[in-house]
């Protein structure tokens, strides 16, 4: 039953049947007090009234005296007054006492005689002072009087006395009461506190158990619990807080049992889920593992390819370096690095223009045209002629060669690669090839220059008259002479030609002049082969920006070998006309042709085909090579269309601008 | 010597094209004093007063060329600017060519392009009109 209370009331409830016990207890004793204090004033009153009866006593003696002084001859009148202010206070000391004196009969009766006795002491007292007063008043009559007196008094004082005794008495008798309600107080308290710590002790065991026993065993369960063990449960009975606990703890328990038992179910399927995952994993790390060992190995084989590549890089004997298509620096090697005055280092990863400063020689500014082309167009593109790198310490050094692009796979230019070296020494071979050209052909040109003029003199007879042999011997002299004079020339040109070191300065040239003064000079032969020819082009043809040496060139070697190589009678035709950007030549003749199996020849080097070669010893072989580059050169074609025996046309083609300015060493020499 | 007879210098390093080119100027009826080097010529025009026109070669003996010889000739203070000077060469680069016409030379002949004869009546004809 109490455990269905609430713990709370539970401890109130000992709480206030501790104050409730407390109270009992105290009323009790204070019951217990009452009495003794009872006791007590019954025994200060017994007393009080003791005192009082000896007082009494003591008063009714003393009021004894005035009279009995009356005995002595010459008793004091005041006497009387004494005796009455005496007997005054043993009167008010009987209605003192008379309140005292109690309900007991023996009493009453003690104190009835006592005063009765008193009174007729007090009557005898009185006569006697009555007696005495008289002035005849005789001793002998009063001795009765004082007899009577003495008598009451002694009675009075008798009564008292028995008074006293049993006063007496009844203090002894309260007395004993008194120590007897003492002892029974003292008693009742020792019982009371003892019953008080009994019952509240007790009390307080059990409801104080009644709360922790139950926490012991909920402590005891819910640790087990704790611990792990869920099927356990707390068995709680009481409908009080802790039962409620007790089931709330349960119920809890249930929840997590549950929970946990799904989570149990979850986690197997997951691990079972996991496992799986596992093993597709594994196998999949099996695989990448062998992927990546391939890719180790295809990045050793690429790591040796690149090493391959920078030796070969670095062993490029011309300068390289790539760009990016942001024209940044990726790969450069030791040759671009010691040209340019750079170190690698220093040159990765800038923009090309910032480290190498390509400039061109004579104006100084700088020359990207050849990289902004190639990256633009993705075609390969030249370093313009004539230009240099300015390297770190400011020097210039002239480079030459190329910029190619690179494409990605979209055919984006992604980058270009560019190629370059000093061509300084290049150029100093070249001018000391040129200049020894020049000069050789100044020393050989120098004794043909003598034979010819002494030829020349001795054929106007300046040294004598000449006989018809001597003649004749004479112009073969000169006709040999002029052969290697043409042909020192022809060397010359070539040999410039192939160095790349002759120039071209077009200016405004009428090539119908120039035709006609070609046609001019092979005049007397035509005339001798009596040779027909047409010229199918007008005076007015409009001037080109041509090298008129050049064209001169050009003219005298088709015409010559039109005359040359044509029979006599037969018919030469030249034509100049425009045909929209091109200007067209074309020179025909009904000449001895070029064989089929010879025509590709024909603009080679010293070539002469076999059937001229027995009709015509005169000639180079270098006319039409020299054509050929010129016009190249120029930027123009040259063609021909040739039968054997039937006749031979040449074409050439050049653009209407003109030839464009060639700075060169020198210029071709005109046959 | 007559006073009105011409005068040429010869300023030319090859000797059989010297001797060459003084045997036609006398046929011409020019007479004519050789220098081999720029430092000769100098030396003959300073001796000799009446040059009337100057045959150059362009290679010479000695350090200097031509065009050395006719930057000389041609300087403000020169005496001899206005000699005309007929430059004969076998050179034959329009550089050349180029700088020497802009130096102040008259003519600018290529020898092998031309006949002796030619050059020759044609400085005569030139030198004749001063």
């Amino acid at each position: 039953m109490l455990k269905n209370l609430k713990i709370g009331s539970r401890l109130w409830i000992w709480i206030i049947t501790v104050i409730l016990l407390f109270l009992f207890a105290g009323i009790i004793t204070y019951s217990r007090i009452v009495d003794l204090e009872k006791e007590f004033e019954e025994v200060k009153g017994e007393s009080e009234k003791m005192h009082l009866v000896m007082s009494l006593s003591l008063a009714i003696n003393k009021v004894l005296i005035p009279p009995n002084s009356y005995l002595i001859p010459g008793a004091d009148p005041d006497e009387m007054w004494i005796f009455i202010r005496l007997d005054k206070d043993v009167e008010e000391k009987f209605n003192l006492i008379e309140k005292y004196s109690g309900n007991h009969p023996d009493e009453q009766a003690i104190f009835k005689s006592a005063r009765s006795n008193y009174l007729k002491f007090k009557q005898s007292a009185l006569m006697i002072f009555d007696t005495f007063s008289y002035e005849d008043f005789r001793l002998e009559d009063t001795g009765i009087l004082f007899g009577e007196m003495e008598k009451f008094n002694d009675k009075a004082l008798l009564d008292l006395e028995n008074w006293r005794k049993f006063v007496n008495r009844e203090i002894l008798g309260a007395t004993e009461k008194f120590e007897k309600a003492q002892q029974e107080i003292f008693l009742v308290i020792i019982i009371i506190i003892a019953l008080i710590t009994l019952i509240s002790t007790i009390l307080g065991i059990i409801i104080i158990r009644s709360i922790t026993v139950p926490v012991k065993e909920l402590v005891l369960i819910t640790k087990a619990i704790a611990d792990g063990n869920l099927n356990k449960r707390v068995v709680m009975n009481s409908k009080d807080e802790i039962g409620q606990l007790a089931i709330s703890f349960n119920k809890m328990i249930d929840e997590i049992k549950k929970s946990r038992s799904d989570v149990d179910r979850k986690v197997k399927q997951q691990t079972r889920s996991i496992t799986q995952q596992k093993t597709e994993l594994e196998n999949q790390q099996k695989k990448i593992l062998k992927i990546l060992k391939e890719v180790r190995k295809g990045r050793h084989k690429a790591d040796m390819d690149k090493d391959k590549i920078d030796k070969i890089l670095h062993s490029i004997g011309d300068g390289v370096f790539v760009v990016d298509s942001k024209f940044k620096i990726i790969i450069c090697n030791d040759v671009a690095a010691d040209i340019s005055g750079f170190t690698c280092d220093e040159l990765l990863g800038k923009r090309y223009d910032e480290v190498l400063k390509f400039v061109y020689e004579d104006s100084g500014k700088v020359n990207d045209k050849f990289m902004n082309e190639a990256m633009k167009t993705g075609k390969v593109r030249e370093i313009g002629n004539h230009t240099v790198i300015i390297r770190k310490d400011g020097s210039k050094v002239p480079i030459a060669d190329s910029a190619a692009p690179f494409k990605d796979k979209k055919g984006n230019v992604s980058g270009c690669v560019v190629v370059f070296r000093d061509v300084a020494k290049e150029r100093e071979i070249n001018r000391a090839k040129s200049e020894f050209v020049s000069l050789a052909s100044h020393q050989l040109r120098t004794p043909l220059s003598a034979i010819n003029w002494y030829s020349e003199m001795l054929m106007a007879g300046d040294a004598g008259k000449l006989t018809k042999n001597q003649k004749i011997y004479l112009n073969e002299i000169y006709a040999g002479n002029q052969r290697m004079v043409g042909l020192v020339n022809a060397l010359l040109n070539v040999s410039r030609i192939e160095l790349g070191t002759f120039s071209i300065e077009p200016e405004k040239v009428k090539l119908a002049e120039i035709c006609n003064s070609v046609l001019k000079e092979l005049a007397p032969k035509i005339k001798e082969k009596k040779l027909k020819i047409k010229k199918n082009y007008k005076k007015t043809f409009p001037a080109i920006n041509l090298d008129p040496k050049l064209m001169r060139i050009v003219f005298q070697n088709f015409l010559s070998n039109a005359v040359k190589y044509t029979p006599d009678k037969g018919k030469i035709c030249v034509g100049i006309e425009k045909k929209k950007s091109d200007i067209f030549i074309t020179i025909s003749d009904t000449g001895y042709g070029i064989p089929k199996k010879q025509q590709l020849k024909v603009f080679s080097k010293l070539f002469r085909a076999d059937n001229v070669r027995e009709k015509e010893t005169d000639g180079t072989g270098l006319g039409l090579y020299i054509v050929k580059a010129v016009i190249v050169q120029s930027g123009g074609k040259v063609w021909f269309e040739s039968e054997e025996d039937k006749g031979t046309t040449f074409y050439v083609t050049l653009p209407a601008a003109g030839m464009k300015k060639k700075k060169g060493t020198k210029g071709l020499t005109a046959g | 010597m007559k006073k009105n007879e011409k005068v040429i210098l010869i300023v030319e390093d090859e000797k059989p094209l010297i001797d060459a080119i003084k045997d036609k100027l006398e046929l011409n009826g020019i007479s004519s004093v050789t220098a081999r080097s720029v430092e000769q010529a100098i030396s003959y025009l300073e001796d000799v007063k009446n040059v009337s026109g100057i045959w150059l070669d362009h290679y010479l003996l000695g350090k200097e060329n031509g065009l050395d010889l006719l930057a000389k000739l041609k300087d403000e203070k020169s005496k001899w600017k206005d000699i005309p000077v007929f430059v004969v060469s076998n050179t034959a680069s329009p550089d050349k060519i180029k700088s020497y016409i802009a130096l102040g030379a008259n003519e600018y002949y290529t020898k092998s392009d031309h006949k002796l004869n030619d050059i020759i009546k044609d400085i005569k004809r030139q030198i004749m009109l001063k």
